[in-house]
């Protein structure tokens, strides 16, 4: 099932494979910018633009949108036979493959969204706890196609062990990242649900859209489960990393830390801590449903819901305000949905890692 | 306060603008040493608990004041925002060693600076309005890819 095909390897450029661990590089910087500033202000407080954890999310961006501009222009210039990679023609010069022509559109507009959000803060002021303002929302959004991006990236190789795993860690990277821009989005939309905690769906949803995406990209049972083993690192690496590095940087700076500051790390609440055990379930799940030769969709839907039960669950547990029945069925629902989305969407990122047969090339794909 | 005693609050931005975030600061007569301070923040709506912030710590409704991060010798909050319009109430309840003061300050929250918040929304939404259209067409297009997968583990 998920054994490679390694005798006729398919041929991605060079530049598209640097290209997609650099994008991950880029989004790991900007995700732990992300957390430790999340940290900073729980637990120490003063913002301007250019505290340390605000320079880790520009320098991210920063490797992102060179990283995605450095692969089109080689692309662009490159001489041998095109890329397999589906690619467009921007301008009628530049020869963009669709992974970094959409992450460089993603670093574009997080950093016209940096510009706005100086100038929102600049009127407003640096308030921490406002909710979310016009360009926050932006800002997440354009994080949301970086993250986008990289899953796309690594959704195009898969080819060895060590790219497969690039991709559960990219998998895992974009289910803690994307709970900013789901959070975000399930607030806005959702919020006129009596009872239910928008937020709870917002998660549920990403979870479940990520391990189905992966499911769906491998068709294996291994790589959910591996997905989920690289979110406990992720996750277990960002909760030892933000408070230890906002003591620091306190001292640093000879900043008091708060008066009822906790100094636990937010990341280990900012999305479930057992979403491995569910990914891990999902991989039984692959491995059963495969074996007795059910149909996917079904099967996807049924672990998007559980997904999304186990994400109402934390929250209930851990004193999220919410009506626990209504908020249930509507994660349950939620999560379904997104999970049967999860796999349509990889039943055509899969395309990208298929050559078109007027590039002459096999098919290749485990 | 009820006994006669004072807190004097200062705000770092005046007049206060509803969405524009401030520092507060508070400070009994006598010092905060030794002393519990509340303040319930009712919003122009009746909200009692109106006031959002990070890591505030909570009694009921009221805030448990923390000392300011900046200036340690009184309370505060800092970068706050009064998220609405009109006149709020801050009720303060001050434990300490002579017994339990009580008071009430009202504050008035003008409109809020910048352009008017649909307009702020508008342009910040308007840049997505393509890209949805553009992934509902995408969606459409590549039916035929998702039908021809079949419904296979190994398609």
């Amino acid at each position: 099932m998920d054994t490679p095909v390694t005798a006729q390897r398919r041929d991605v450029p060079r530049r598209e494979v640097r290209g997609a661990w650099f994008l991950m590089l880029g989004y790991a910087v900007l995700l732990t910018g992300m957390v430790w500033d999340g940290q900073w202000h729980g637990d120490v407080g003063p913002d301007n633009f250019w505290t340390a954890p605000h320079l880790l999310l520009y320098v991210g961006t920063g490797i992102i949108g060179l990283s995605c501009l450095t692969v089109v222009l080689l692309s662009t210039w490159a001489r041998g036979p095109a890329t397999g990679t589906p690619s467009v023609t921007v301008l009628r010069t530049f020869r963009a493959p669709w992974p970094f022509l959409v992450g460089g559109l993603g670093a574009s507009g997080n950093l016209l969204y940096a510009g706005s959000d100086l100038w929102w803060h600049e009127v407003y002021g640096f308030d921490i706890a406002a909710g979310t303002t016009p360009s926050h929302f932006g800002l997440g959004l354009s994080i949301q196609v970086e993250i986008f991006a990289m899953v796309m990236a690594f959704a195009v190789l898969r080819r060895t062990r060590s790219e497969r795993w690039g991709l559960a860690l990219a998998v895992a990277l974009a289910t803690i990242g994307s709970t900013s821009a789901f959070g975000m989005l399930s607030e806005l939309l959702l919020a006129w649900l009596p009872g239910v905690a928008p937020r709870v769906l917002g998660l549920g949803a990403a979870g479940a859209l990520t391990l189905s995406l992966i499911a769906g990209l491998t068709r294996g049972w291994r790589w959910p489960a591996a997905a989920g083993l690289a979110f406990v690192g992720v996750q277990g690496g960002l909760a030892l990393f933000a408070p230890a590095a906002t003591r620091w940087y306190a001292g640093a700076i000879g900043q008091p830390m708060r008066d009822y500051a906790t100094g636990l790390p937010q990341v280990l609440i900012g999305f479930p801590a057992t979403f491995p055990l569910i990914a891990l379930v999902a991989g039984g799940a692959v491995a059963f449903a495969a074996r007795r030769g059910a149909r996917p969709l079904p099967v996807m839907a049924g672990i998007g819901a559980l997904v999304g039960v186990n994400t109402a669950v934390f929250y209930g547990a851990i004193g999220m305000e919410m009506n626990v029945a209504a908020t249930l069925v509507a994660a349950v629902v939620i999560g379904a949905g997104t999970g049967w989305l999860g796999w349509q969407c990889a039943v055509m990122l899969r395309r990208f890692g298929v050559r078109t047969p007027s590039a002459g090339a096999v098919a290749v794909t485990a | 306060m009820s006994d006669r005693s004072t807190i004097t609050v200062s705000f770092t931005e005046w007049p206060i603008r509803a969405l524009q975030s401030l520092d507060f600061t508070f400070e009994p007569a006598g010092g905060v040493e030794g002393r519990t301070g509340l303040v319930t923040t009712v919003s122009p709506s009746g909200d009692r608990a109106g006031l959002k912030g990070i890591v505030l710590q909570r009694r009921g409704d009221s805030i448990v004041l923390p000392r300011h991060p900046r200036a340690r010798q009184v309370w505060g909050l800092d970068v706050v925002s009064l998220p609405e319009e009109g006149t709020w109430r801050f009720e303060f309840v001050v434990e300490g060693p002579g017994g339990t003061s009580t008071g009430v300050l009202p504050i008035q929250a003008i409109a809020p600076p910048g352009p008017p918040l649909a307009l702020s929304w508008t342009i910040a939404l308007v840049p997505w309005a393509p890209v949805a259209l553009l992934l509902a067409y995408g969606w459409r297009r590549a039916r035929t890819i998702r039908r021809a997968a079949g419904p296979a583990w190994s398609g």
